[in-house]
């Protein structure tokens, strides 16, 4: 199977020798013509891989073309699956399967009949591979029937085939799974009971003392609101400062690798540009809802990847219930490397239960998730594989102690930053979050709450810890906290992806909702048993927890009590509330430095990515954090009454936008 | 020589451009002329540069000669703006309310060295600031709507060839601040109105609504302003929207809620600080507008002598405003400004460049109404009576007069380019504003009554009692009534604020006065029978000593200078 074609001239095995003369009966019919064969050849040999699927992703070779004529080689008849599906035998064959119908997607076989043949009983079954004495073995361990008999059919149909007869089996992996299974980890399971009562005791103490004793509640209420705004502010500006230290770190590194390369007569830079050849397959989940233009732009956007597309498995992931989306992503004609995958309509239909759902069928050793606007800077994989292979050399070579890396994040940035005033005000405040706050959270080695798109997994250590959870509307944090509760790592890439920012400002709100929902969804499934907890994240988990975490929701929601009592004092209005003078001035202090430091670190960071123009924006920053404020309070809101609601935010509203031409006059 | 080539193709072949400072100048000639197509208005930085390195000049000049502190009104802003943080009593309530606070709040950081703030360092800086801001926002109006080179350079060579102009921005006056956020929003106003995506609403709130919002709380010009602005809103995005929505009702909604609304946010809130600092201090939110410091009290005063002559009678109102600007802002502004606006209104009826011009306009408006309706006072060559006070509220419509200069310039230059040489309108223009500004120049005091005016403050005030106490103070501090007729010397003393026992200082003033020799070393006293015509008769401590002799026996008089005295403490 592992035919070595990376030398010209290298003797092929039958499987390969079964391939080319595929190949050369497509020349010899015109299907394709003799130089697209040969480099169809030379990026086999470049790449590895299949001869037939570097045909149909170079040479636009229609896959039931190629599978026919493979079918004559491999003397195993064509099968139009779809058209003539497996038999009830043969589905039950595959539901036994202790992995499900997973594990025959990813053998490219599946059971098909039972036929009878030469007077006894033969399972016959679809074979996208060469069926081959290994393959053949395969089957007959597997179903337990030792007369068997190969059709051949597409990946595309073994793909469809598995969807359709596994659609139970999976719609339960993608969905409850995990909470069946990990009960404590995801948030279909909600609040416990004194997550419960503890903010009912707090808000009855409040209402009680404002009641007796008006005066120590109110007090104890501004000092409490301070406190919550300048814990999370606190958080933000100093592990911001700590960006540079990971910088000097991260250049020490690569210092001492080159030194030591060039004394063992390597070339200094390492790991350089990977060759093509040694990357590994690449799964892009690309999540997509109620966005009906949407394929051309992924393919754009993976077009311009510094990826070989051979080895990229892009899967657009649709909703089922989105026709319309479907439609007219069939009818775009994505190229071969690109999936159109329909998710089986569930409750919740959340982001996190559709990638679950692509990942069941990725191939790659590495998956991401990009949005259907993202554009990803097109070094990011090799950056993301680099970063992989680093960690995993350091670990066998120099520290085995070094925690296992099992996810990167990319910067997130916003390509209409100044599209207006809203984009600007998210674009710094993004800026500041993955330029300065993230890697020095990551310096500091704290768990790291992913971004929701742009990080990158290591695909089976991901399915080991149970992908995302589907109740959580932030289940990219809550990811990136259990990847660190089990001791793996989490880094952080020096490559960024560019979104689209909510330009809208309801739409924002409502998407910001929906993260701080998630932040304490999140917060909450993770203290159900704060001890265990404790134990398990050690100091750096509470930090991460309190400041940012549990931090962030809270301050939101105390900010504009905070601000007003700033106000109030500020402009020095009699409130016949005697509080001591140094409680006064303190409040103020955190309130204007609070909001100085996030002004002049959000401007910086701001400054570095987009220039001063749009760093200047920073100055509304208090103004940006009373509707962080708006969303945290509908965010407790739906918590209470509708927690697992996913509040879609649209996308492509500024799409087209280039932010070089300006708006023109 | 190779053709440069895009993806469209063949577009130019590069010009050959001189290397070093001359190909870098011609660049920015260049620039100077280029259309406005995105955000980015080329040759802003230049005129940034150049005006702030004429504004240094300017400074330098008035400085070193003592000018920019003879307005008491320029005394009395840096003051107000250092005892915010130099005081017995500091605090923000130090802003007090007779004047809006926006021009303290921005002289506070260049107040903040003791030698700056006497020599009048501190308001030239912030006037540099100030016509640097002013310069580029009117160059970028004049970009967006349509002038070249030509209209721009006109436009700015009014405010850059003005002498009043130039010489209030080297003192503490509010004018320069003000001047500077109304350009900032009337060139944010235009800036919305004229680019090719709709700007959202946050944008409009921060291009126009933020300095709208300085100008409110800067001089009630800006409420005019943000009154006027706000009409040119309703007015362009009607006529731009109108197609688009098939009610009258949802037409209306949408440019209420999502564009007159973020611009008036800012400015309404500011308003609203003010009046909850108002109330706050003075358990009254109107007290900067009735109070006992307030203009309102002033014209009231004035009212009762009978002289103020423009009150309810539009024509004086109109002859006495009219010189003023004649004699501020020069008869050439006048002419040219106003035949560009005719000019506009002639060739391109209602359309952007009229109501921004419409909008700088309401300035003039506002003052000659605050004449007839008696809440300003001026006083003028041709005014009864005669005199000079507030003869600068003439120099207020010299952005309009600017921007209608380029405009006049611009087209009549395209209007007579067949039988004329295109030098030659401009040039005219050029030569009638420079001999304006020469002339003016000639003698200052005498030919321009802004500074005339600022030259008689000085005259009439007692800067050698100042200067007395500037050299001889050796700590001890000073009590003082600043609210007394020309007291308001504190910043040529030089001396820190927190020296003082004045009335900035609250409750402490009282007990000062109560016990003066344990509390002052220094008195300083106007010694006339009558405080200013707004306040609440003579001079405090100079009464004190009248009726309490007793008190002040310790205390030797140690200089005159016509009504005021400087005393010392003996023992």
């Amino acid at each position: 199977m592992t035919a070595d074609l990376t030398r010209p001239g290298a003797p092929l095995d039958l499987e390969h020798q079964a391939e080319l003369d595929v190949a050369l009966v497509l020349v010899r019919d015109g299907i394709i013509t003799r130089q697209q064969l040969d480099e169809a050849l030379s990026a086999q040999r470049r790449l590895g891989g299949a001869l037939s699927r570097h045909l149909m992703i170079d040479a636009w070779v229609p896959r039931r073309t190629i599978y026919r004529h493979l079918a004559e080689e491999w003397q195993a008849p064509y099968l139009d699956m779809l058209a003539e599906p497996p038999d009830a035998t043969a589905v039950t064959m595959v539901h036994r399967h202790h992995d499900g119908v997973r594990w025959f997607a990813h053998h490219h076989w599946l059971p098909w009949r039972m036929l009878t043949h030469d007077g006894e009983e033969a399972l016959v079954f679809a074979t996208s591979v060469a069926p081959n004495e290994r393959l053949l073995a395969e089957v007959r361990e597997t179903t337990g029937h030792q007369h068997v008999l190969a059709r051949t059919t597409t990946d595309f149909d073994i793909f469809r085939t598995c969807q359709d007869i596994g659609r139970a089996q999976l719609l339960y992996r993608i969905t409850d799974y995990m909470a069946d299974n990990m009960p404590d980890a995801s948030a279909r399971g909600s609040v416990v009971t004194w997550q419960k009562v503890v903010p009912i005791v707090l808000l009855v103490t409040l209402v009680v003392g404002l009641v007796f004793a008006p005066h120590w509640a109110i007090l104890a209420a501004y000092c409490v609101a301070n406190l919550l705004f300048v814990n999370n502010v606190a958080f933000k500006v100093l592990y911001g400062l700590r960006s540079p230290l990971r910088r000097r770190q991260v250049a020490r590194l690569d210092t001492a690798i080159g030194q030591e390369r060039a004394t063992r007569g390597y070339e200094p830079e390492w790991p350089g540009r990977m060759r093509d050849e040694d990357l590994p397959m690449y799964t892009v989940l690309v999540p997509v809802y109620d966005e009906v233009e949407v394929v051309q732009k992924v393919i754009d956007n993976m077009e311009r990847m510094d990826y070989p597309k051979s080895k990229l498995d892009v899967m657009i992931l649709l909703e089922e219930k989105d026709q319309k989306t479907i439609e007219a992503a069939k009818s775009s004609r994505p190229p071969e490397y690109v999936r159109i995958v329909v998710v089986p309509e569930g409750h919740p239909q959340t982001k996190p239960r559709a990638c679950n759902y692509g990942l069941e069928f990725a191939l790659g050793e590495y998956v991401v998730i990009f949005d259907a606007e993202d554009r990803p800077n097109p070094d990011q994989l090799r950056k993301a594989v680099a970063a992989f292979r680093l960690n995993r050399l350091l670990r066998e070579h120099v520290d085995p102690y070094e925690p296992k890396l099992v996810c990167v994040q990319g910067a997130l940035a916003y390509f209409n930053y100044d599209y207006n005033l809203l984009t600007r005000l998210f674009s710094i405040e993004y800026s500041h979050w993955f330029d300065m706050m993230l890697p020095g959270m990551d310096q500091a080695g704290l768990p790291l709450p992913l971004g929701g798109t742009s990080n990158h997994f290591e695909t089976e250590v991901l399915r080991n810890l149970g992908a995302w959870d589907p109740y959580n509307v932030t289940e990219d944090a809550d990811l990136g906290l259990r990847i660190a509760s089990q001791g793996y790592k989490i880094g952080i890439i020096d490559s960024a992806t560019e979104e689209e920012a909510t330009s809208e400002s309801f739409a924002w709100i409502r998407q910001r909702t929906r993260w701080i929902k998630g932040y304490m969804i999140t917060a909450a499934v993770n203290t159900r048993h704060p001890v265990r907890w404790w134990r398990l994240n050690g100091v750096g988990g509470a930090v991460s927890m309190g400041g940012l975490v549990l931090g962030t929701p809270l301050a939101f929601l105390a900010y504009p009590l905070a601000l007003l009592f700033t106000v109030v004092t500020y402009i020095g209005i009699r409130t016949g509330l005697d509080f001591p003078q140094w409680i006064l001035s303190a409040g103020i202090l955190m309130m204007v430095f609070g909001n100085g430091a996030m002004i002049v670190f959000a401007g910086i960071a701001a400054w570095r990515r987009y220039g001063w123009r749009i760093a200047l924006y920073a100055v509304f920053n208090p103004i940006y954090w009373l509707m962080h404020s708006v969303a945290a309070w509908r965010a407790a809101y739906q918590l209470i009454f509708d927690p697992f609601t996913w509040e879609k935010t649209p996308h492509g509203l500024t799409g087209d936008y280039d932010s070089t031409t300006g708006e023109g006059h | 020589m190779t053709a440069a080539t895009t993806d469209r193709g063949l577009i130019s072949a590069p010009a050959e451009t001189p290397r070093g400072m001359l190909g870098r100048a011609l660049k920015i000639w260049a620039s100077l002329d280029t259309p406005v197509l995105g955000r980015r208005v080329p040759g802003t930085g230049f005129v940034i540069v150049v005006s702030a390195l004429l504004m240094t000049g300017v400074s330098i000049y008035t400085v070193q000669h003592g000018a920019a502190m003879w307005y008491s009104d320029a005394l009395s802003h840096l003051t107000i703006a250092r005892r915010i943080f130099d005081n017995k009593a500091p605090g923000f309530q130090q802003l007090g309310t007779v004047w809006l606070p926006v021009p303290h709040l921005m002289l506070v950081p260049f107040v903040a060295d003791l030698t700056m703030w006497r020599t009048g360092w501190s308001a030239a800086l912030l006037g540099i600031f100030c016509l640097a801001g002013t310069s580029a926002a009117m160059y970028r109006t004049a970009a967006r709507l349509g002038l070249r080179r030509t209209g721009r350079l006109l436009t700015l060579l009014v405010l850059w060839t003005n002498v009043s102009f130039l010489y209030a921005h080297t003192t503490a006056l509010t004018e320069p601040v003000l001047f500077l956020t109304m350009s900032g929003c009337v060139a944010g106003m235009t800036h919305w109105a004229t680019a090719r995506r709709p700007l959202s609403g946050g944008e409009l709130a921060v291009y126009a609504g933020v300095p709208g919002a300085g100008a409110v709380l800067s001089r009630y010009e800006g409420w005019v302003l943000v009154m006027s602005m706000s009409l040119f809103i309703v007015i362009v995005e009607w006529r731009r929207s109108r197609s688009q929505y098939p009610s009258t009702y949802r037409l209306l909604r949408f440019i209420v809620l999502r564009r007159l609304l973020p611009a008036v946010l800012p400015p309404i809130i500011a308003i609203g600080w003010w009046l909850a600092y108002n109330y706050a201090i003075y358990r009254d939110p109107l007290e900067f507008m009735f109070g006992q410091y307030s203009a309102y009290a002033q014209q009231k005063s004035i009212s009762t002598y009978g002289t103020l002559t423009t009150k309810g009678n539009l024509g004086v109102s109109l002859f006495v405003y009219n010189w003023s600007m004649v004699q501020t802002l020069g008869v050439v502004a006048i002419v040219i400004g106003t035949l560009g606006f005719l000019l506009v209104v002639a060739t391109r009826g209602l359309d952007t460049a009229t109501l921004v011009l419409g909008v700088l306009f309401a300035t003039y408006v506002f003052e000659v109404a605050a004449l007839y309706l008696g809440m300003s006072v001026m006083n003028n060559s041709h005014s009864l009576p005669k005199g000079l006070f507030n003869v600068r509220y003439g120099i207020q419509p010299i952005l309009f007069c600017a921007l209608g200069t380029g405009f006049a310039v611009e087209l009549l230059r395209r209007w007579t380019r067949r039988f004329l040489p295109a030098i030659i309108i401009p040039y005219v223009a050029v030569f009638a504003l420079a001999a304006q500004a020469g002339w003016w120049l000639e003698d200052p005091v005498a030919h321009n009554s802004l500074i005339g005016e600022g030259a008689y403050n000085n005259a009439t005030r007692p800067d050698a009692a100042a200067e007395y106490l500037r050299q001889h103070y050796r700590g001890g501090g000073i009590l003082m009534d600043e609210s007394g007729a020309s007291n308001g010397i504190i910043p040529l003393v030089g001396v820190r604020i927190s020296e003082y026992w004045n009335r900035s200082t609250g409750d402490l003033f009282a007990t000062a006065l109560a016990s003066p020799a344990s509390h002052a070393r220094w008195l300083f006293v106007n010694t006339s029978s009558t405080g200013g015509m707004n306040l609440d008769g003579m001079d405090a401590v100079y009464a004190d000593m009248i009726e309490h002799p007793e008190l002040f026996t310790a205390y030797t008089r140690v200089f005159v200078d016509g009504d005021h005295a400087v005393y010392e403490r003996a023992w």
